[in-house]
Order: C-alpha cells, then sequence, then structure tokens
C-alpha cells in the first residue's frame, strides 16, 4: 500500500496538484477578507461573538468549495492514468487492484487534509487580522475546519469512483459541479441529501454528519474497490 | 518447469460473441514465441487475459507451472510487459517514470539505470517524456518492461507504428534477450515478417482461432516450391503428360506441378520436346512465406481456395 501511495505522490508532480490544495482554502478566506473588508462596521459591530458570526460567514463557503475540490482533484488524479492509458501498465505490475484504488483515494484524501489545515490556519490568521483578540474558540474553528471533509467522505468516495471507471470526464465532473453548485442552496434540503452534509446544518447535531459521512465514505470506497476488481481493462 | 506459458480453451467473449475462441497456447522456456495474426484476431485480447487485465469467460491459463488466477501476483512479479501503444506519465521524465514502477516493483535503484542503458536512453533519461519520439516511448516501454528483471517478456505489437531504423533497433534488442538475460519472450504482430526474423516458435491466430502453432522451420518449409510451365496448347500438352503418368494442372494457360525432382523436370520438358509441343517458359515459384500466412488467416474458403490455385 505505501509503496502505490509514494508512486502516486510522485506521479502528482508538475500536474498543479499542490497549487489546488492551496487555492481552496485561500479562496475562501478571501472571500471573507472582501466580505469583512466591504461592510466590516455592519459585521463586527452588530456582533454579540465576533469569532462566532466570522466561523459561520467562513463555513458558507467551505462546503462548495470542498465538493468543488473533491471533484477536480479525483477527476486529475485518475486523468493522470487515463491519459496515456497507463492503466493497463499499472494493474499489470504485481500489486492489489483495490491497493491501486484505495491509493487514490487516499492521495486525494491527504491533500484535502492538508487543505483542511490550511483552512483552520487562514480562519485564525484572518480573524487575528480583523483584530478580534479575545475569547477564540479554537475548538470551533477544527470543527468547522475538519468536520465537512469527514461529512463530505461519500463524495470524495463516489468522485474518486466515477472519475477513475468512466474514461470520460466529463460524467464525473459534471455530477461533482452538480453537487457543490446545489449544496449551496442545500441548507433545507433532507438529510438524506449526501451533498449537503458537509454543511454541518440540519435536523442533526455536526457530529452526526460527521459519523454518518466516515461510515458511508468506508462503504462507498468497498463497493468502488469491489467493482474496479471485477472490470476488465482496455 | 518447462512451460513457461500454458492455455487451455482460453475464450473471451464480448457480449455473447467469442473473441477469443478455445486458444492453446504453449510457450516454453527460453522461446522467443511469435503470435502473429491480422488485426482484430484476437491477440491482444488474450494477452491481456495472460495478464490479469481481462478475465476469461473459460478456459484456463497456467503461467510458470501454476494456475494464474490463484498466483496472479506472484506471476506478475516474474513478467514485464508493454500493451499496445506505450503507457507513460508525459509531464514526468523518463526516470521519474521508471521510479514510479520502481517503488511499487521495489527493486534497487541502480536498476532504473541499468534498464536505460539496455534501451539507450541514458541521454535522454531527464527530459520530461511528452517531447520524445515514438520511438524513444517505445523504448521507455520496453525499459519499464525490463524494470523488474522479469523472467517473461510479454510484447504486444512493440513495432508499431516504427521507422525502419526504429524496428531494426528494437528488434535487435528482443533479439538478444533470450541469450543475454534468459528472458522468454511472447511477441505478437500482424507483420509476419518481424515475426520471421526473431522468433523460433510461431503461434498463428485468426478470428480468435488459433491455426497454426509449431517451430518458424515447420512454417517455412510449408513453403513449397512449384513449377510453371507455358506452352502453346495447354491441352494437348496436359493429356500427353498425363498419358506417361505426370500429373499437372492446367490454370490460365499453364501447367502447374508440384514437388518435383529435377530428374522428373528433365523427363517432363523432354517429353513436351519431343511431343512436338513449343515450350515458351519454364518457371519456379516459390511461395513466400508470407503467401502461407495469407493463405491461413485469409477469411473464408474461397479466398483460401483461389490463393492456392493461383
Amino acid at each position: 500500500m505505501l509503496t502505490v501511495f509514494q508512486a502516486d505522490l510522485l506521479k502528482i508532480k508538475r500536474k498543479w496538484f499542490w497549487f489546488l490544495v492551496f487555492l481552496g482554502p485561500f479562496g475562501v478566506i478571501a472571500m471573507q477578507m472582501v466580505n469583512y473588508g466591504v461592510r466590516y462596521d455592519y459585521l463586527v459591530e452588530n456582533s454579540q461573538n465576533v469569532w462566532q458570526d466570522l466561523i459561520a460567514n467562513v463555513n458558507m463557503f467551505v462546503c462548495p468549495a470542498l465538493l468543488l475540490g473533491i471533484t477536480i482533484l479525483a477527476s486529475q488524479i485518475a486523468t493522470i492514468e487515463h491519459q496515456q492509458n497507463s492503466w493497463k501498465q499499472l494493474l499489470s505490475l504485481p500489486i492489489k487492484r483495490r491497493v491501486v484504488f484505495s491509493s487514490k483515494f487516499f492521495v486525494t484524501l491527504m491533500m484535502l487534509l492538508l487543505s483542511s489545515i490550511l483552512l483552520f490556519v487562514g480562519t485564525i490568521l484572518l480573524g487575528l487580522g480583523l483584530g478580534f483578540d479575545s475569547g477564540m474558540p479554537l475548538t470551533d474553528i477544527l470543527t468547522n475546519s475538519f468536520y465537512p471533509l469527514l461529512a463530505g467522505l461519500p463524495i470524495l468516495a463516489l468522485q474518486i469512483w466515477l472519475s477513475i471507471t468512466i474514461e470520460n470526464q466529463a460524467v464525473s465532473l459534471s455530477v461533482g459541479i452538480f453537487g457543490a453548485v446545489f449544496s449551496m442552496f442545500a441548507f433545507y434540503a433532507p438529510d438524506w441529501v449526501i451533498w449537503k452534509w458537509p454543511l454541518l446544518f440540519g435536523e442533526h447535531e455536526p457530529i452526526w454528519y460527521v459519523t454518518a459521512g466516515t461510515t458511508l465514505g468506508i462503504i462507498i470506497l468497498l463497493i468502488g474497490m469491489i467493482d474496479f476488481e471485477k472490470r476488465d481493462v482496455k | 518447469m518447462n512451460e513457461i506459458i500454458k492455455t487451455n480453451n482460453l475464450t473471451k467473449e464480448f457480449k455473447g460473441k467469442p473473441v477469443v475462441d478455445k486458444v492453446n497456447l504453449s510457450i516454453n522456456k527460453g522461446e522467443i514465441y511469435g503470435f502473429l495474426g491480422p488485426n482484430g484476431a484476437g491477440k491482444t485480447t488474450t494477452i491481456r487475459m495472460l495478464l490479469g487485465l481481462m478475465k476469461p469467460t473459460s478456459g484456463r491459463i497456467e503461467l510458470f507451472g501454476e494456475d494464474a488466477k490463484a498466483n496472479k501476483i506472484k506471476a506478475l512479479k516474474k513478467i514485464g510487459s508493454l500493451v499496445e501503444s506505450p503507457s507513460y506519465y508525459g509531464h514526468l521524465t523518463a526516470r521519474e517514470n521508471l521510479e514510479a514502477l520502481r517503488r511499487i516493483l521495489q527493486v534497487p535503484k541502480s536498476r532504473i539505470d541499468e534498464v536505460l542503458a539496455i534501451v539507450r536512453l541514458t541521454k535522454d533519461a531527464d527530459r520530461a517524456v511528452k517531447g520524445y519520439s515514438l520511438g524513444m516511448k517505445q523504448r521507455l516501454g520496453i525499459a519499464s518492461a525490463l524494470l523488474g528483471s522479469p523472467e517473461l517478456l510479454i510484447l504486444d505489437e512493440p513495432t508499431n507504428g516504427l521507422d525502419p531504423s526504429g524496428i531494426h533497433e528494437i528488434r535487435d534488442l528482443i533479439k538478444k534477450m533470450p541469450t543475454e538475460f534468459g528472458i522468454t519472450i511472447l511477441i505478437s504482430s500482424h507483420l509476419l515478417s518481424e515475426i520471421d526474423q526473431m522468433a523460433s516458435q510461431v503461434g498463428i491466430i485468426s478470428n480468435g482461432k488459433m491455426i497454426f502453432q509449431d517451430s518458424i522451420e515447420n512454417l517455412r518449409s510449408k513453403a513449397k516450391a512449384e513449377i510453371t510451365v507455358k506452352v502453346q496448347d495447354t491441352k494437348k500438352a496436359k493429356a500427353l503428360l498425363l498419358s506417361k503418368g505426370i500429373l499437372t494442372e492446367a490454370v490460365e494457360e499453364r501447367l502447374i506441378s508440384h514437388d518435383m525432382s529435377d530428374e522428373k523436370i528433365a523427363a517432363m520438358i523432354k517429353l513436351l520436346v519431343t511431343g512436338g509441343h513449343s515450350i515458351y517458359r519454364v518457371e519456379e515459384k516459390r511461395k513466400s512465406i508470407e503467401d502461407i500466412f495469407l493463405d491461413l488467416t485469409s477469411e473464408g474458403g474461397l479466398k483460401h481456395a483461389n490463393s492456392l490455385s493461383s
């Protein structure tokens, strides 16, 4: 597993993956910089708790940015193998197919975790930059930075599966982008709609979406692995 | 363990239509096995099944004397392959391409330089592969196949799309493998001339069926000579020869006879001359190995019959 993972890390060189990893959280924070820049008085002076409001504002863009990030990264990492039909070479190597499949999942997950860390740091820096000093709610910022990713694991597993098994990336990209756009207006969608889970908003506590997301994510990953093992490689 | 590859009634169907139909391959250690057939005959599908990329509809594969399905990973460790167009990561250099494979194969780093030297890419190893010529990409493909020091090399159309010098280069490379590295090779092609110059054993597949499997010498020996005689009056000449017990075929104003010794030919000609026939031409026509290949693989009985009688 580790060997395939290392090989995957090498393959994403010079493909702008790391740039995307940075761009996601930077974009989300930059939006809030503009938001606070334009209406600082309104946002800060009317606020009971400036930090909580900041978290809520950041959260608004985390979900679509995360879903877009998942979609693009999953598609990109699959494209590396699709491009020169490297699947036949990769799968003729003495490794199990499920390892190849899950390695793609975990490489993408690792990059998204990195984005989450950047978001965490970014949120703090933005808050401090705006002059909020007292009572920084570290746990809430952590929650806001990492829970959406965990709640979004089913989407990641789904996008990886689609991108790898359907060579035409228009399919996976369409599904992913639709999901990202949909999530922005999905606050009041029923809770079984997985695309709204990263919002952490609905009938349940945030931790429910994290548990459900992680569980369903693993299930979809396993189904994808089994499906991938059965396929004929062209 | 002398038989490296052995398949038993290997069959693959796509939507109920057999693409590979009960193929029995048998390849021994140290051989260069030429796998021949026109495009779409089922060569690549067979090779994909050998590599575990596709699952057979029915039939069995044995690799290195063991069932391939149960020992897939173990068998793949000993196999290097190049299937159709070379697979590569264009944004990486040749060295990085090989490194990505090396991490999975877990062979020493020095092996990368070794295989680069074998295919003579050392000089260009640090350039992005997307800038390579097709021949260089193909050579990189062979280097990738060799990276794990395989006992069996499976090459599917390795010279496809190369220019003559590229073909020559790849051919020299392949030829020295069994002697220098003790590697068994399965090489597929739709060009007989190419296999003819390398292979020791030949298998010919057509429409999914194996129609010939033997040594290249035996294929060559099928290329028998025939003597064609053109005379003034074919019918009379044929009757005359027949009355003396010499069997000929009359085709397009020519008399054709097979399997004739020098003495018999001399006797036949003497007979014709003394019988008052004007002889215009006496030719020996040797069937090329290419003709035999076409005969064996041509579709339908009609074409087969025509090419045999012409």
